[in-house]
């Protein structure tokens, strides 16, 4: 467990997400490692913190990147999910809310 | 005084090797990290007129050789084959530094601190690097090429495995994000930035092609011409020839990844004149860690902190700096950088590169040395950017020399997009 960065307290606890957060940017492009192409979210969460990973939107038309521009400063609400990733590993990912 | 350095610190030799691939360059064919190492540091002892038993300590910045060389320990061998012995059988202080591609700045950071604090008085200092080939184990000399995925490997292993890889977490993505933010900030439309993508290839290949110990040396034109292409825009322009990669990044506004090494010896102010006459100094540096995000993407508070601790430390402003080199790994990093260190107001770089200021001929030089055009050497970069403006404020760079000779240059290095490195140095 990490210290606080504002009294260096070792007294700080995992708590659950409430799983809402704000895309505040995003690009699309390939995962070379994965040979997929995805979108990548950076998103602030409703505690704070920021975290950026996979983004998930159905509606994106991936042979259409200059659409992308749109979701940059556009703060739209994403959900937190959980699933797996290429290799398997359970992990964060953001879906677009509609 | 905290903030500064406690005693002044000189350059007084600087080296690095011909930049290239291990497997397929032929002045560094089939060397390991060792030769590359040794190379670049008897090219650094020759300048400043040193022998190895001048000097006090190495510091040797190093990212990948766990993945490249199988090789941890890399102060202990790379003491011994520069040379450093105290008596036989022993041999003198020297540890590898480590902070992704700064690395090599980090140990030149830690080389002048060790001076300042009266500990040593001159050191050795840089960073050797292989990063496209795999050396066999218990077969040096025959190195292969990295494949792909090996490649990838190595330089994803600068993220975080626990939080950013397993969710898909990738630095080239966040600086696409750096540039559509730009974009939006400054009101720069995508047609228009094309362009300035373009001018900023342009000026690092206008300065590389002179660069003697460049990777690639090739003019713009004479790369678009051997795709038969007249006219170098439409070269750049070609989806095959410059492939999209991270939208609306494309394939040449990343680096010319390569294998190198630099090396830097620091020393003493009060000592340097015994080895030169005009010695440079090593007037200021920062650092300061973040990560590849920020709250508004076309700033970064990383960037920012490291130049006010150097400006500083150094006792000048950020006007007072004739030439930068920036570790431009993906483009939108020259373009964020340039302006949070202060080199370009907010939202003028990107006018600048359009009207060709930031070449060597220009009255704000960026990359005399063609930056990530001509070379880019993850973990030594930093040592390789010192050489390139210790040699253009003696007025050595030969054929991309900045006129009139400048008097302050800065290097900025930056570890996977998180941890930026700035030094000073002027004469």
């Amino acid at each position: 467990m990490g210290l606080c960065p504002e009294c260096g307290s070792a007294d700080v606890s995992w708590f659950p997400m409430s799983g809402k957060g704000r895309l505040m940017f995003a690009s699309v492009g390939p995962h070379r490692m994965y040979g997929i192409n995805f979108l990548q979210g950076t998103v602030k969460l409703e505690e704070g913190p920021w975290i950026s990973g996979m983004l998930l939107d159905d509606f994106f038309d991936l042979s259409k990147p200059e659409k992308i521009l749109e979701y940059n400063g556009a703060n739209i609400d994403v959900t937190l999910d959980v699933m797996k990733n290429p290799e398997g590993v359970e992990a964060v990912v953001f879906r677009v809310v509609r | 005084m905290k903030g500064k350095l406690s005693r002044p610190v000189d350059i007084i030799g600087v080296g690095i090797t011909k930049l290239g691939i291990v497997t397929e360059t032929p002045e560094m064919k089939n060397m390991t990290m060792r030769e590359l190492w040794t190379w670049a540091a008897h090219e650094a002892m020759q300048d400043a007129g040193v022998i190895p038993k001048d000097m006090d300590a190495l510091f040797i910045g190093n990212m990948v050789s766990e993945l490249s060389e199988d090789q941890y320990h890399v102060g202990n061998f790379q003491i011994q084959w520069t040379g450093m012995s105290i008596v036989t059988g022993a041999w003198k202080p020297a540890v590898r530094v480590e902070g992704a591609c700064a690395s090599s700045s980090h140990a030149i950071r830690q080389a002048a601190f060790s001076i300042a604090a009266g500990v040593y008085d001159i050191v050795l200092a840089g960073g050797a690097e292989i990063n496209n080939a795999i050396i066999q184990a218990k077969a040096p000399g025959q190195p292969r090429r990295m494949t792909n995925q090996e490649r990838l490997r190595a330089i994803y292993s600068h993220y975080d495995q626990a939080w950013d890889f397993p969710q898909l977490s990738l630095q080239d993505m966040n600086l696409s994000q750096w540039l559509m933010a730009y974009m939006k900030r400054y009101g720069v439309d995508l047609e228009t930035m094309y362009d300035v993508l373009d001018a900023r290839i342009a000026s690092n290949s206008r300065n590389g092609q002179f660069n003697p110990k460049a990777y690639w040396n090739l003019s713009l034109k004479e790369a678009a011409a051997a795709e038969g292409f007249e006219n170098p825009r439409d070269f750049l322009r070609s989806p095959e020839h410059n492939p999209i990669a991270h939208w609306p990044l494309r394939l040449w506004d990343g680096p010319r990844r390569c294998d190198g090494a630099g090396a830097v010896i620091l020393c003493a102010a009060e000592h340097s004149k015994r080895f030169r006459k005009e010695p440079i100094h090593y007037l200021g540096t920062g650092n300061a860690h973040g990560t590849s995000m920020s709250e508004k993407m076309y700033t970064h508070p990383m960037i920012l902190e490291a130049s006010q601790q150097a400006y500083a430390m150094a006792g000048i402003a950020p006007k007072d700096v004739h030439v930068v080199e920036v570790y431009d790994f993906i483009a939108p990093e020259y373009i964020i950088t340039v302006e949070d260190l202060g080199y370009f107001g907010r939202g003028e770089v990107w006018k600048a590169l359009l009207e060709g200021r930031t070449t060597f001929e220009g009255d704000k030089p960026v990359n005399p040395s063609g930056g990530s055009g001509a070379g880019s050497v993850v973990g030594s970069i930093g040592a390789i950017e010192t050489y390139y403006l210790v040699k253009q404020l003696r007025g050595e760079s030969g054929a991309n020399q900045i006129k009139p000779l400048p008097k302050i240059a800065l290097a900025y290095d930056c570890g996977a997009a998180r941890d930026a490195v700035v030094h000073i140095l002027g004469r």
